[in-house]
Formats: structure tokens, sequence, C-alpha cells
């Protein structure tokens, strides 16, 4: 059985000494590909990170990987609410529609962030 | 009886009387829910006219609200029409609007008004979620979008409004 710990992406070089405390090929870490002990982790959509960047730049960047992320969800949802039925369809058809108005939303966010674009795409 | 099923009782009684055959029954379900879809779409059809007519005579500052209104007006009477024309395909005679509706409120500011708004919007949302359960893909698709453009327009509201985001948006539209 894997820990929790295997299971959440490694977003920062486990401490000295930790590594070993992972058994070996367990859980879903094997395939991840991360070595314990390398800095290069680059943040991506919900990891964390201690570097923080409030650029305008790097605000903007944000927002459109989440706008995407968004309207991917959204037309995921949408294609599989039609797929789908009785008591499924509901929660589909509700997550899209939840989906779209959070595309709409952060399209309002990134016009905000000098993107006018943002909305349109 | 639930309202629900008189009202698919009426629809398809009325049906039966043009002598037309007599629905199967996957088919009262998908009428009840197209019904069920078409009233609320009657009452947000009278909302928003309302709520746009007693926003025109507040001048600029409610010029946005009543934009609102306007496209919300139009989006309901496609809806409506589209509603129609998918009831009469079922062999059944669709529902027809009241003289007048009783609103949640008396859109006499701007404030009153997106309420209003938003509070139709969520009707016609459960309306839709409800009805995905019982629709054939033909006609899910209608629902699922309807869905979606209410959702999006409850959420112009409320932020319209002054909500902030966390308050403007449902995490599950539709969902009562």
């Amino acid at each position: 059985m894997s820990t929790i710990v295997a299971q959440v992406p490694v977003a920062a070089p486990a401490p000295a000494g930790t590594a070993s405390s992972t058994p070996s090929g367990s859980g879903t870490t094997q395939g991840t590909g991360v070595t314990p002990g390398v800095t290069a982790v680059t943040p991506s959509i919900g990891m964390t990170s201690t570097d923080v960047d409030d650029a305008p730049a790097a605000q903007r960047a944000t927002l459109t990987d989440l706008h995407g992320a968004e309207r991917g969800a959204a037309a995921a949802a949408h294609a599989d609410s039609l797929r789908v039925t009785g008591a499924l369809a509901p929660l589909l058809a509700s997550l899209y529609a939840a989906s779209d108005a959070r595309v709409e939303l952060l399209g309002a966010y990134l016009a905000q962030a000098g993107d006018p674009a943002g909305a349109a795409r | 009886m639930s309202g629900d099923a008189s009202r698919t009782a009426r629809v398809l009684a009325a049906a039966e009387a043009d002598g037309q055959p007599a629905p199967r029954l996957d088919q009262e379900a998908a009428v009840g829910a197209l019904g069920a879809m078409l009233e609320a779409c009657h009452a947000a059809i009278y909302a928003t006219a309302t709520a746009g007519g007693a926003l025109a005579p507040l001048g600029p500052p409610a010029a946005a609200a009543r934009e609102l209104a306007r496209s919300a007006w139009l989006a309901h009477r496609e809806l409506r029409d589209a509603l129609v024309s998918a009831l009469q395909a079922e062999g059944a005679r669709p529902p027809a609007a009241l003289p007048a509706y009783r609103l949640p409120a008396a859109p006499v500011s701007v404030a009153a008004a997106l309420r209003v708004l938003a509070q139709v919007e969520d009707a016609c949302a459960a309306a839709a979620h409800d009805a995905t359960a019982v629709l054939s893909a033909r006609s899910r698709r209608l629902a699922v979008d309807a869905l979606g453009g209410a959702a999006i327009r409850a959420q112009r509201a409320r932020l319209s409004a002054g909500l902030p985001p966390a308050t403007a948006t449902r995490a599950l539209p539709g969902a009562v």
C-alpha cells in the first residue's frame, strides 16, 4: 500500500535522510520520475512554491493556465453529460455549467490583468 | 399528485385531446421535464422584461443592469422557442405563458433588479438540471446548454450586484 506522502508529487527537495524512508517501488511515485534531492522543480497549477513571483507577467501566465485548464474541464464535462444517462447526467451537466461560469470569471480576471483577449479565448 | 406529475398529466392530456396518440412512459418524463423548463422560461421572460422596464427610468447608473436584463430576456426567448419545438417534436402541447407572474422582489432599484435576475436564472437552472436526468441525448443538449447559460447569467447578475466571486459563483449550478 502506498503512503499519502508517496501519492503527493514532490514539490521541494526532500530533507536529507528521508529518501530512504519511502519504500522502494511502492505506489505512484515509481513512475513520476522525481528524484529526491533534485532541486529543479517547476511549479505548476495546484503546486506550491517557496518562490513568490507577483510580477504581472507571472500572474497573467498563471491565469492563462487556469483559464485553459478550466475550458478543457468544461468541454469534457459537457461531452460527458451528453454521453451518460440517469443520475450522473445532472451532476456532469452541473459541473459543466460551473466550469463554464469559472471560464468567464477567469476571463474577466485575465482582462483585468492586461490580457483583453483572455475572455475571448 | 406532485406539481411535476400534474404538469405532465396536463400536457399529455392536452396532446390526447388533440387526437394525438398517447406518448410512451419514457416520453412522459421527457415531456414533463421540458414542460417544467418551458414554464420556468416563461416566468424568466416576464421577469427579465419587467426588470428591464423598471430599470429604464433609472438612467445611466442602471445601464449595465438593464443590458443584463435585456440579454437575459433575449436568451430566454430563444430558449422558449427551442423548448416549444422540442415539446412539439415529442407530440405534446407546450404549456402557455401565464398572464403575469409574482416576482420574488419588486425590481425598483438596480440592486433589487439584479437579485431578481439572479433568482430567475437559478430557477431556470434548477429546471434544466432536473431535466438532464430524464431527457434523451438528443434533447438533453438543450437542457445542458440552458443550464450553462443560466449559470453564467446568474453569476453575472451577482457579480454586477457587487458580490465577491466566492458567493457569486455556484459549485453545482441547478443542484439545489
